[in-house]
């Protein structure tokens, strides 16, 4: 009897200890000299997530370890092979889509269906390997292929192939967020003003910032129509696109970034992308002006020029 | 130096893609063999272009196009503006433009002895592309 009244004592006691030890805090990143969260630096997509991940895996959102050491040697393998392309680690995150739960995109609108494939005379919106198909005009490449653009939200996808730097610059009343590939700049009012005008649009949109604790909440609207997101470049949108991205720094060297996507004339619902980026203030911004140099969308016109002469010279010869 | 622009009808390793559809811009069937010097380096984006002075036979000069990585990958591994200079005798491997010009897509380089630079295909990524074409 003694010893289980010792044994109450010890347990209460314990008890007692555990609530008034000191909880773990949450990071509180350091202040800007006019006092907002200080989230500047650089933070490269580094890091090799899918968009989507396969229907197989259901709700499962974190791989096996077997899983990350496959998902790391396939880029091992891409990068050794297609030396154009940069490796970057693979994360043990099944998907960038976190909502909704299977990590894959929502359907789309039966009226977007249609829209979508009645593009280009039923070929689709143009994508990077579209030209291959059918080279008639610029009309037949994608935004990035054409050197204007990788969109929003794009831009801020990790991974994929190459340039893959971000930073983000404040100054009061401005949130200024810089991607590498393709040279995009996004100078974002911090100051409460109002969106600009609906008939003012354009490829990356108009964005208003705001502060929610310690999370910068970037709102884009005002997108022109018909534009499609690399990456995500299989459905053209429509103006009711609208952005909702999330900048947190969690850690010295951890910036949470969340993009919530909605365009009720594409998808059924909104979704969410969700991505850690890694602090790395060795890495070098390079400029990436694109357009003045971009040979190669020539050379494919020029290419399928000669290809049709070459059928139509076959097509005489057999007459 | 003798000159030479083979053309083999070749299968090689297929590249696939970059800033561009590598199968839209190149014949992947064409891989050509150049012998020459280096005229001089366009460090520009989307791709950096070499051109190579290469003699014929007849004693004339034909100047080829070779497309390598973007600028900013040639700098992080370490290919500066010194790394070629002008006059260079090269050996270079790749595959030539769809358009029938003298543009090769540049899968290797070789100095005179033997050293072998980094140029960059823009090879890779087959599982993309099919995920890209099936619209995934």
């Amino acid at each position: 009897m003694q010893s289980l009244r010792l044994l109450f004592l010890v347990l209460m006691t314990a008890g007692f200890l555990a609530a008034q030890a000191p909880k773990p805090r949450a990071y509180v990143p350091p202040k800007t000299p006019w006092g907002e969260p200080d989230l500047q630096g650089l933070w490269p997509g580094s890091v090799n997530i899918p968009l989507q991940r396969p229907e197989t895996m259901g709700e499962r959102d974190t791989l096996t370890e077997q899983e990350v050491k496959a998902r790391d040697s396939a880029s091992k393998q891409r990068a050794a092979t297609g030396t154009w392309i940069e490796f970057y680690p693979a994360s043990s995150q099944a998907s960038l889509v976190v909502d909704p739960k299977n990590g894959r995109l929502p359907p789309m609108t039966p009226e977007a269906e249609a829209r979508n494939k009645a593009v280009r005379g039923g070929l689709g919106p143009p994508t990077l390997s579209s030209p291959e198909q059918r080279a008639d005009s610029w009309l037949d490449f994608d935004l990035w292929g054409r050197c204007i653009t990788k969109g929003l939200i794009g831009s801020m996808l990790p991974g994929n192939l190459y340039n893959k730097g971000n930073r983000i610059i404040q100054a009061p009343g401005r949130f200024v967020i810089q991607n590498e590939m393709v040279h995009e700049t996004r100078i974002v009012p911090t100051d409460s003003s109002p969106h600009r005008g609906r008939n003012i649009r354009t490829y990356m949109g108009d964005g208003r910032g705001h502060w929610e604790g310690n999370t910068m909440v970037v709102e884009t609207t005002n997108f022109v129509k018909d534009i499609a997101m690399n990456g995500i470049n299989f459905a053209l949108l429509t103006d009711q696109l609208r952005i909702v991205e999330r900048f947190a720094r969690i850690a010295p060297d951890k910036l949470s970034y969340d993009a919530t996507v909605e365009d009720p004339g594409t998808w059924t619902r909104p979704w969410t992308m969700h991505v850690t980026f890694p602090l790395d203030p060795t890495y070098e911004l390079f400029e990436y002006a694109c357009h003045e140099a971009n040979y190669g969308l020539a050379d494919i016109l020029k290419g399928a020029r000669m290809e049709e002469q070459r059928k139509a010279g076959q097509g005489r010869s057999k007459q | 130096m003798r000159a030479l622009a083979s053309i083999a009808g070749l299968l090689a390793a297929a590249p696939a893609w970059a800033h561009h559809s590598f199968a839209a811009e190149f014949d992947r069937t064409k891989v050509v063999n150049l012998e020459g010097t280096i005229v001089k380096m366009e460090w520009v984006n989307p791709h950096a272009w070499i051109h190579v002075a290469v003699k014929n036979p007849d004693g004339t000069s034909t100047t080829w196009m070779v497309e390598a990585n973007t600028p900013n990958g040639l700098l992080r591994r370490g290919f500066t503006k010194k790394s070629l200079e002008e006059g260079t005798e090269v050996l270079i491997r790749g595959y030539q433009a769809k358009s029938g010009d003298n543009k090769i897509n540049g899968s290797s380089m070789t100095f005179k002895d033997g050293k072998k630079l980094f140029l960059g295909s823009s090879s890779g990524d087959e599982e993309d592309l099919a995920k890209d074409k099936a619209g995934k």
